[in-house]
């Protein structure tokens, strides 16, 4: 084993830096990803002015809703430098939340509880301040449905002692948890969660798995180019069994390939605050065990590099398409207890062990190996 | 010693050899002779196990190939036509590389010495940036890491220059007739031949090559 490892080594030492390229990708390419539509998504967002006249809980309330709004990017700033800055056209349209904002909410009142500014080329302006009414409307219907049930329990002299306070949180709470207006794209497994901000949300390692696909089979043309050459004539006249050498080879490659994807799921852990579990771990075990063996048979039935090379797009263009991974495809996306039947990646993208695959490939890899030990007997 | 007993080789129902016996005694060099498509370096495969005969045997120290095939590699030493190294690689690389995965172990100074013993001195220079002569010397030492007691060269000194075939063809003499190697030597050099080898093995009906070689007092079988 040591002395496979050794040659292995004098081959990688002399292309180094394209296999550490090729190597780093998948945790460079996600990570790159994942920033720059998160930097581009808040880019987007349309740059609106408020103005808070009162700190009271109401009106935060509503700057905090305002603020949660995937649409709008809010700076809190005074009358004075909002409406400057709108003259500038840096802010796209200015709110003001007037003292006695709270105590017209608490009153059920809802006239003139808020002003705005807007200029010519003022876009956004109509939907931003038809989103903003409609948080102000939520806040008032909220607060006169307070007020009612507190009327309602003090006139059946109920026992129940709810505040103001107690009856919107609970309001909240149930809007929430019943949230039917919520859309987002979604990508097959991204952590969906009622207070998801973002209009795409990335799977990382859905992501992830889709550029260690690429990354794997580039890797694996060692076997279509030592196949070709005029060396592979000395492989006959070596101690090792043809069987025992590309068993080896793969398995220094499989180990080569997890010492990256443990660099991955640190980075990740990291950065990106995704959740490592042992479970987790042994998911990653088993689909970097699986890839490396079907990149492998997948080779070893090409003569050409070209072609491999080929292929390789397509199969992770299609990856990536059935998985729900790269594509916002929810309607489309594949489901059902057959997709792990077709799609190799199914059972990891969904933190599941691969089994079947890994099974599948293992067979193939013993077939090959096999039949290569017998042709060269 | 070798023994090719009525060795045919067939493809695709087109006859390339027809019934090929010969022997060879240890620190013997045989030429293999003959216009190309002949079969040499088809004959050379089967004797080297790399391809089988459609019919008969080849024996070595008296073990037949049909059930010894992969036993019997640690004896024979195949340099095929086209230079079988890694050009990436330096010449010392490329010595360790193939002695790690040797039926015989050899410490770096032996490697060294091997290549030395050609004339090959250029230890740690990429092998991309040697010359043909030099990549064939390499190409040579590399197969004799193991210590093979037979010697297959297919064309070992095509398209090389004089003194790179001259260093070659006495270091193979002295691996013969010092180490009691046998030799099977493919070429159409025929001066290369005569000065060589014991014998001439001519495969083929043309008897262009037995005509040239008939004056030089050289054991000429035509089969």
């Amino acid at each position: 084993m040591t002395n496979i490892l050794y040659t292995r080594l004098l081959l990688w030492k002399k292309k180094w830096l394209s296999m550490l390229i090729w190597l780093v990708l998948p945790i460079v390419g996600t990570y790159f990803i994942i920033t720059i539509t998160d930097s581009l998504q808040e880019d987007s967002k349309v740059p609106i002015g408020l103005v808070i006249e009162e700190q009271t809980d109401i009106a935060l309330q509503l700057l905090n809703s305002i603020q949660e709004s995937e649409l709008v990017r809010v700076i809190k700033t005074t009358e004075e430098d909002a409406l400057y800055r709108l003259e500038k056209h840096e802010l796209d349209s200015v709110y003001i939340i007037h003292e006695g904002f709270e105590e017209a909410i608490l009153n059920g009142k809802r006239n003139k509880l808020l002003s705005s500014y807007r200029t010519d080329l003022s876009f956004a302006y109509s939907p931003v301040k038809e989103m903003i009414v409609s948080l102000v409307q939520e806040d008032t219907g909220r607060s006169k449905a307070a007020h009612y049930i507190i009327q309602l329990n003090e006139h059946y002299q109920g026992e129940n002692s709810w505040t103001w306070e107690d009856i919107s949180e609970k309001s909240i709470e149930i809007q929430q948890d019943e949230n039917l207006l919520y859309t987002a794209f979604h990508y097959n497994d991204s952590a969906e969660s009622p207070t998801e901000t973002s209009l795409i949300s990335w799977n990382t390692w859905g992501l992830w798995a889709i550029l260690s696909v690429i990354s794997t089979l580039f890797l694996s043309d060692w076997i279509i180019r030592e196949k070709a050459l005029a060396v592979s004539t000395r492989f006959s006249f070596i101690k090792p069994s043809h069987f025992t050498y590309f068993a080896f080879t793969i398995c220094i490659y499989m180990a080569l390939f997890f010492l990256f994807d443990i660099a991955s799921l640190t980075i990740f852990s990291i950065v990106l605050q995704e959740k490592v579990t042992i479970y987790f771990l042994v998911s990653l075990l088993s689909f970097r065990i699986m890839l490396t063996l079907l990149a492998f048979s997948l080779a070893h039935s090409f003569k050409s590099s070209g072609m491999y090379y080929g292929m390789a797009i397509v199969i992770t263009l299609i990856a990536a398409t059935i998985s729900g991974v790269v594509l916002p495809v929810n309607g489309f996306m594949l489901k059902g207890p057959w997709t792990e039947i077709i799609n190799p990646l199914d059972a990891f993208l969904n933190e599941r062990m691969t089994v079947l695959w890994l099974l599948i490939s293992m067979i193939l890899v013993l077939l090959i190996l096999t039949r290569k030990e017998r042709s060269n007997a | 010693m070798l023994n090719v007993k009525s060795i045919s080789k067939q493809y695709h129902k087109h006859a390339i050899l027809n019934n090929i016996s010969f022997q060879i005694k240890p620190g013997e060099i045989v030429g293999l002779i003959g216009e190309n498509g002949a079969g040499k370096s088809t004959l050379l495969k089967i004797i080297a196990t790399l391809e089988q005969a459609s019919s008969g045997d080849v024996e070595l120290f008296e073990q037949g190939y049909a059930k010894n095939r992969k036993a019997l590699r640690k004896y024979i030493g195949y340099v095929p036509q086209d230079i079988a190294i890694w050009e990436e690689l330096t010449v010392a690389e490329n010595m360790l590389f193939f002695e790690k995965l040797s039926f015989q172990s050899k410490s770096s100074e032996e490697l060294k010495q091997l290549c030395l013993d050609m004339n090959l001195q250029k230890w740690n220079e990429p092998v991309k940036t040697l010359s043909g002569g030099m990549k064939r010397k390499l190409n040579l030492a590399i197969t004799l890491i193991h210590e093979p007691s037979i010697l297959l060269l297919d064309e070992p000194t095509v398209g090389i220059d004089l003194k790179s075939k001259k260093e070659i063809g006495s270091y193979l003499f002295k691996q013969a007739k010092e180490k009691n190697r046998m030799i099977i030597y493919t070429s159409h050099d025929m001066d290369e031949i005569t000065e060589l080898c014991d014998r001439a093995i001519c495969i083929g009906e043309d008897t262009f090559y037995p005509e040239i070689l008939k004056n030089t007092g050289k054991e000429i079988i035509s089969l």
